[in-house]
């Protein structure tokens, strides 16, 4: 299969596990935690203390250790007594210290956990926000299962390794300089041997990690690949069972599945063989250690309790070790999810004027003055169109396919700007009106429905809060849907459920007009409104739109020229161009496309 | 949970072999304790002086102890080069004496007595002259040498484990994921439906990846953990030491520490994933309405609500955080004053002489390693619960059993003639649904004719094309196939022989060949282009910049709604089935294309027998026959003008759809 060369958001899609910027994008991650300051010191004041505390906790046992082993000898020999008091005192230090190192690890990681949740809050604040800020323009280069995942899988991901490793980053790195200056203090020459284990495992440890990281991102990629197959197959179900496609399906399944079975054994056993290597490495350096330690002990330069404590802090030393090598892995990922979801939230905002002009009559006048726009700079859809619209007039707008004829819509609501020419609304260009005045004043229904997850009435006075009932049931009964929804269980307060598949397409599009007639608007667009609906119920409709819109403008798209008929002017565009213009008489009379299009529909039986 | 014992029993040899592995590794792991602790005993503070019985003696030391004890002694040690070496093994006996012999105060614990007689021997050794730092060096080498090597082995068998367990679990995985699939594959409509196709999704992905998951886990440490305990517990009593009630005031402490923590922890962590499936929802539905939401500015009203999930998310998150980075601190405390109170509980016992230091080292080892399993145990009944509730979603998929049952019939190989489809009497009714949606619905579908449905809104008009390919069973009357009962034909020769494009166009991530040659790949360029030619397809493909391998984006953006039709009718064409459905399948063409498309199938494929349904009046008036559906009934059949005629209801749709004047010209 040849490389998707096809649409923008192709090549975005691309997950990039490793970060572009790594280095901007840390540094931006770190700027997170900047109003927290003041807590961060704290924590990490706290953080130090703790480890202070557990590195001193194998030395004062050591201690008590070797005063017992003291004692015990003094006692066979017969020079003395065990100190008792001493002892105690130790045990008792032992026992306040451990209790204050674990009182201190929790403390730091409860007030860090309320930074971090902070951050990650804010951070699925700002996603939101950007979705409803950037331009349509930023939006067409995303599809939204990008998006769900930056919130859902990179900002959850973010917020449980910031969780997990700033606190571990903070306690390995005090307890790995504690641990060294307290080995020291023990034996200098001791400490030199350990270290000369340390490079050894440190190769080692990057060593796995790298392998099994490698695999790892092999295995996360091999499931997303997955999932998207899966995604497809089940979603496409009925096509495939159209077309005995089932054993084709399963041998592409079996293939992926596959690999991701040798992907995902591979990073499992691989970081599994960390704890037993590093085991067996600590296990020998023991022996090393006791060699020495026993060397030292017979010159006398050492003693049992020292060499007990050395060892327990050698331990403590390859811990940390362990832990930041793991983490370091982490904070890759860390970084580029965090760069994922810098990327989106540092998409421009929507432009909205300096002072804007407000509306303060209703609409009269709508203008296109010979406007020109493309979705993308290279490919024109809209060439130079003008149009002039007056109060209650109805304008039709059909043609074939790709002819335009939406995009005409989107540019009227301000979706996209213009790329040269002017819409103006009672003679003031669109861009100088806030689109908050212009869409409240300017209602459209599209042919694909969107209706939330809520009861039927609620969706209907979707934008319109303040709606009296008596308005949300006569716009119900003018868009038709009143008895339709009577023979829906319970009614208004029937609840639709996520993809709204409990009712019909057509019942739908019944809604959501209900929903534009309610806001009572000076323009409505009707974009193939009622494709879905049957054509007996569409005269319906109309007959009571008619109505309605008397002193409105109204803008009707659609395929069924039926629908358009008795239109004021109707528009027939093709190629981002109007050909024709006119009442359905003058155009039938010209003998151009539209009459083709229309003897194309309702060729006559002349059999 | 039943779905992964059947696992295990299949295979469960290497389970034993894990087993056997674990076991090695935990003796091992016990074993280890022993060498640090005699290095520690033995080579550091006896100078690796094992026994208090002397392997050199001096002359004068010899004739001293002959004197004393006789013939035990000169029999043991044989005269070399002026000193007197031990001849054979050091024998209980002998220890026995050299202890009495150098420690006379028998008032004092053996263990101390012992102690003191090796300081003689040191003393002795000294006086002998011999290297005692060498003697130390060879101890704790060869003792090290045993230690790295027992280490070695432990390690050995924790890979050995580590990479069955990962295998099975990766096996596990892989086999639940294949059958789910195929599972889903063989399910019918009602099934998915009854289901819902997210949760279908996730149970075959997410679910069974948890299972995975937890399955090494579960395989590593519900042996490990218990091994692990015993073994501890075997050791510990093996001390004889009477320290034992440390560790079960620990593991008691620890346990009720685990449960607390569950049940504070676990309903939010439910909680939290709810939550998580609810942003995940708000965010999908904001990002479809885009348009919506922003004509109507409601931006910061979609805002706010995301925000109240957003609000409720950070505070369930926080407290799990909270409460899990409690969890740490807390096991730390327990471990850390288990192993100081061992150390002041088991003074006595060391002044006493009855235990040596270097015994109560070892013993916080053992103890920590029972400490251990328990906290292993105690972190699996954490972790068994949620693969549970993943194991039981995927075990309800695989349990479901599909409604529609396959036939035996093959049908022969086709003649190219158009088959002929006779609806007897058929009924159908949704699950659920009080009214039916077809009622005795019965009619004849000729060979080569074209057949029209129509019928406003949910009058019952897919739901009868439906039937044919059996994507739906009636449950009343039978349909027929050139005479045989549909029912008694298995599903793969049944759709072989049918071409159906459904209402709804559905593309695969893929390039427009392989789409119109689905399911086949890499399909004869000239196949697909005569395909595409007669779905009025060929131009806009030939205008693409990579033509006929185009790839179509899942979200389908880089085609437009009318282009999707035409590849989805190419699609059905390409195999030349002599039945063709299609769903309102020109809906989104404008009628130029739709008439280019009804010439080309009736020059391309003349002897197809073909069944459309649609709402236009236009797209029919040229069918065979017409029928006419309103409210699961038909109402009436024949030709538009007949219809035109005869009939009320398709009277009434032909008006809605042009002016008066022109429905009668």
């Amino acid at each position: 299969m040849s490389p998707p060369g096809t649409g923008a958001g192709r090549n975005l899609r691309k997950k990039d596990e490793k970060a572009k910027d790594f280095s901007r994008s840390a540094r931006r991650l770190l700027s997170l935690f900047k109003p927290h300051t003041v807590l961060i010191t704290l924590i990490i004041l706290i953080a130090l203390l703790a480890s202070a505390f557990s590195i001193a906790g194998p030395r004062l046992l050591g201690m008590a250790t070797q005063v017992l082993y003291q004692g015990s000898l003094d006692i066979l020999s017969g020079t003395g007594s065990f100190d008792h008091e001493r002892f105690l005192t130790l045990i008792i230090i032992l026992v306040s210290i451990y209790t204050a190192s674990s009182l201190a690890t929790f403390a730091s990681s409860f007030l860090l956990s309320s930074i971090t949740e902070n951050i990650t809050k804010s951070l699925r604040s700002r996603v939101t926000e950007t979705i409803h800020t950037i331009p349509l323009r930023a939006h067409d280069r995303y599809t939204p299962g990008e998006i769900v995942s930056r919130v859902s899988n990179d900002i959850d991901a973010l917020g449980q390794s910031l969780n997990q490793s700033a606190i571990q980053i903070i306690m390995s790195i005090t307890t790995m300089i504690g641990v060294l200056v307290m080995m020291l203090t023990i034996s200098v020459l001791m400490t030199f041997i350990t270290l000369i284990v340390f490079p050894l495992s440190m190769h080692i440890i990057t060593l796995i990690v790298k392998r099994s990281q490698k695999y790892f991102i092999q295995r996360q990629t091999t499931l997303g690949q997955i999932n998207s197959q899966v995604e497809e197959a089940f979603s496409g179900h009925t096509v495939i069972k159209a077309f005995n496609a089932e054993d084709a399906q399963k041998t592409l399944f079996s293939a992926k599945n596959r690999e991701l079975y040798e992907s995902s054994l591979k990073s499992q056993f691989l970081s599994s063989l960390m704890m037993p290597v590093m085991q067996s490495i600590s296990n020998i350096s023991y022996v090393i250690i006791a060699l020495s330690g026993g060397i030292l002990a017979v010159q006398g330069s050492i003693n049992i309790g020292e060499i007990q404590a050395f060892i327990q802090y050698m331990r403590n030393f390859t811990q940390p070790l362990n832990l930041i090598a793991q983490i370091s892995s982490m904070i890759q990922t860390t970084v580029a999810a965090a760069e994922r979801v810098f990327t989106f939230i540092d998409e421009q905002e929507e432009e909205e004027p300096d002072s804007p002009q407000l509306l303060t009559e209703r609409i009269t006048t709508v203008e296109f003055r010979d406007i020109s726009f493309g979705y993308t700079p290279d490919t024109r859809i809209i060439h130079s169109f003008s149009l002039t619209v007056r109060e209650g007039e109805k304008i039709a707008i059909v043609g074939p396919t790709g002819a335009g004829k939406t995009t005409i819509v989107k540019l009227l609501m301000n979706f996209y700007p213009v790329d040269s020419g002017q819409i103006l609304i009672n003679g003031i260009p669109i861009h100088m009106i806030a689109k908050k005045d212009l869409r409240d004043r300017v209602a459209m229904v599209l042919q694909d429905t969107w209706l939330f997850e809520g009861t039927i009435w609620d969706n209907i006075t979707y934008g319109s809060d303040d709606a009296s009932e008596q308005d949300v049931l006569e716009a119900a009964r003018k868009a038709q849907i009143e008895h339709v929804v009577h023979t829906l269980p319970g009614g208004y307060d029937m609840v639709l459920n996520e993809d709204s598949s409990n009712i019909s397409q057509g019942q739908r599009q019944l809604i959501t007009i209900a929903r534009a007639l309610l806001r009572d608007p000076d323009v409505l667009i009707l974009d193939e409104a009622t494709s879905s609906v049957d054509t007996r119920t569409e005269v319906l409709i109309q007959k009571a739109m008619d109505n309605v819109m008397q002193k409105r403008t109204s803008f009707i798209i659609a395929h069924r020229l039926s629908t358009v008929i008795n239109a004021d002017c109707i528009l027939v565009m093709e190629h981002g161009d109007v050909v024709e213009s006119g009442t359905h008489e003058q155009l039938m009379a010209k003998g151009g496309l539209y009459t083709e299009l229309y003897r194309n529909q309702f060729q006559p039986d002349e059999a | 949970m039943r779905l992964l014992f059947h696992y295990f029993r299949k295979s469960w040899k290497v389970i034993l072999l894990i087993l056997l592995l674990l076991s090695v590794k935990v003796a091992s792991d016990l074993a280890l304790p022993y060498y640090t602790s005699i290095i520690v005993n033995v080579g550091i503070q006896q100078n690796g002086i094992e026994e208090p019985v002397p392997s050199v003696l001096q002359v004068s030391e010899y004739e001293l102890l002959v004197q004393s004890y006789g013939d035990i002694i000169s029999d043991a040690y044989i005269p070399d080069e002026g000193l007197y070496h031990l001849s054979g093994a050091v024998t209980e006996p002998l220890t026995a004496l050299f202890i009495h012999h150098y420690t006379s105060d028998s008032s004092q614990g053996s263990s101390l007595r012992r102690l003191k007689a090796i300081e003689k021997v040191k003393e002795l050794y000294q006086e002998a002259g011999v290297d005692l730092s060498a003697l130390q060096r060879t101890y704790i080498l060869s003792q090290g040498f045993v230690m790295i090597l027992v280490s070695l082995v432990s390690a050995g068998a924790a890979i050995g484990a580590s990479y069955l367990a990962s295998r099975i679990a990766a096996e596990t995985g892989r086999d639940l994921r294949e059958r789910v699939f195929s599972t889903v594959l063989s399910f019918h409509q009602s099934e998915i439906d009854s289901f819902g196709t997210p949760t279908l999704i996730t149970r075959s992905t997410n679910d069974v990846t948890q299972i995975q998951n937890s399955l090494v886990m579960i395989l590593r440490v519900v042996f490990l953990a218990p091994l692990m305990g015993i073994g501890g517990v075997i050791q510990v009593l093996a001390t004889g030491t009477p320290l034992t009630w440390t560790i079960a005031l620990a593991v008691g402490i620890l346990i009720s520490t685990v449960v607390l923590m569950f049940h504070l922890v676990m309903p939010r962590f439910r909680r939290r994933q709810a939550l998580v499936d609810s942003i995940n929802g708000i965010l999908r539905e904001t990002l479809k309405g885009l348009l919506v939401i922003r004509s109507f500015s409601r931006q910061q009203r979609e805002t706010r609500r995301f925000e109240e999930t957003n609000e409720e998310m950070t505070s369930v998150s926080l407290f799990v955080n909270r409460a899990m980075s409690a969890m740490h601190p807390i096991m730390m405390l327990i471990m850390n004053l288990t192993a100081i109170l061992i150390v002041y509980a088991g003074t006595p016992l060391v002044l006493s002489g009855e235990m040596q230091v270097g015994d109560i080292m070892a013993f916080i080892q053992y103890s920590m390693m029972i400490i251990m399993s328990f906290l292993m145990i105690s972190m699996l009944s954490i972790v068994l619960p949620r693969a549970a509730i993943s194991a039981q979603r995927v075990e309800e998929i695989l349990k479901a059993t599909a409604s529609i049952h396959d036939g035996k019939t093959v049908l022969p190989q086709r003649t190219g003639k158009g088959t002929e489809i006779v609806f007897e009497d058929v009924s159908f009714t949704f699950a659920g649904a009080e009214t039916p949606a077809l009622e005795h619905i019965s009619c004849t579908f000729a060979p080569g004719d074209i057949t029209g449905i129509i019928g406003s809104t949910g009058a019952g008009k897919s739901t009868l094309l439906n039937l044919i390919p059996r994507f739906l069973e009636p449950q009343e009357g039978k349909i027929t196939l050139d005479g045989v009962d549909i029912s008694s034909l298995t599903l793969k020769s049944l759709r072989e022989t049918i071409g159906f494009v459904p209402q709804s166009t559905y593309l695969f991530n893929a390039s427009i060949a392989d789409n119109i040659s689905f399911p086949v790949s890499d399909a004869p360029i000239q196949e697909v282009t005569r395909s595409a030619l007669s779905a009025d397809a060929a131009q806009f493909i030939d205008e693409k910049e990579e033509t006929y391998r185009s790839i179509i984006t899942s979200a389908g953006t880089n085609l437009s709604g009318g282009q999707r039709q035409r590849i989805a009718i190419a699609r059905a064409l390409y195999r030349h089935p002599p039945l063709l459905l299609f769903d309102d399948s020109f809906s989104a063409l404008d009628n130029r294309t739709e008439r280019a498309i009804r010439s080309q199938l009736a020059s391309n494929h003349p002897d197809s027998t073909m069944i459309i349904v649609s709402q236009k009046v236009s797209t029919l008036r040229e069918c065979d026959n017409i029928i006419v559906i309103d409210e699961g009934r038909i109402v009436s059949q024949g030709t538009h003008g007949k219809l035109l005629r005869e009939c009320q209801v398709y009277q009434e749709i032909a008006q809605s759809q042009a002016t008066a004047k022109e429905v009668r010209s």
